[in-house]
């Protein structure tokens, strides 16, 4: 055996050792490191569940988002077509009541003229009939002699005389 | 005392001043005027207080132009 280089007594010490270790370690240390080793593994599961969870809802937060996305998109497409329809609406009723004003006033402007050219006939009718009757009284007047106006009279009172 | 204003277009004479009293028959309190107007043209007025009697050129040319005026 010493020529092997196996020292005896160095070996039985060495095994004694083991056992010695493996006697303390499982007395004292095995229960606590198996212990650690079982929670360390729960954890481990705990955060793969977790990670599962987490992975689970994102995955369901990202539909929620789209869906989310897809409905507001629907509402402004909505609300746009009914603020166009609006808008055409209130251009229709503006031009309409433009349309309504300007006839309006085309046929207050024609009522006026008419009533204007009404007024000047009326003005020129009377400006020709002064003016022919003034003709006729200067005339007659620078016209008519002494004895015609005497005739004139007498003519006069003879059909007063007549129809009293 | 009534007060007649005759306007002619010439000095009535007195004849057509006797035609006149006597067609209007007042009695004699009546005091009889005569006023030359020669825009009458022809024939008379005769202003009787307010009243007037228009028998007068100048008036049936006046009462032509307030109808043609007036009533067309």
């Amino acid at each position: 055996m010493e020529k092997l280089g196996i020292d005896l007594k160095l070996l039985i010490a060495q095994i004694f050792n083991f056992f010695l270790f493996l006697f303390i370690f499982k007395k004292f240390i095995a229960s606590s490191f198996l212990k650690f080793l079982a929670e360390e593994k729960k954890k481990q599961i705990e955060k793969e569940r977790f990670e599962q969870e987490k992975k689970i809802f994102e995955e369901k937060w990202q539909e929620e988002k789209t869906r989310m996305k897809e409905e507001l998109e629907k509402e402004k497409k909505t609300l746009l077509k009914d603020i166009h329809n609006e808008a055409d609406k209130q251009k229709k009723e503006i031009l309409d009541k433009a349309r309504k004003e300007t006839d309006q006033l085309r046929e207050r402007t024609k009522a006026e003229l008419e009533k204007e050219r009404i007024m000047m006939e009326k003005e020129m009718m009377k400006k020709v009939v002064d003016l022919s009757i003034n003709i006729v009284n200067t005339s007659l007047r620078d016209y008519l002699t002494e004895s015609m106006k005497k005739d004139i009279t007498q003519m006069i009172l003879k059909n007063l005389k007549k129809e009293n | 005392m009534k007060k007649i204003i005759v306007f002619s277009p010439y000095k009535l004479n007195g004849e057509e001043l006797n035609w006149l009293k006597n067609y209007f028959s007042f009695n004699n309190d009546v005091v009889w005027e005569n006023i030359v107007k020669e825009d009458l043209i022809g024939g008379l007025i005769i202003k009787i207080d307010s009243k007037i009697i228009n028998l007068s050129l100048k008036g049936i040319l006046d009462n032509l132009k307030k109808k043609l005026l007036y009533e067309t």
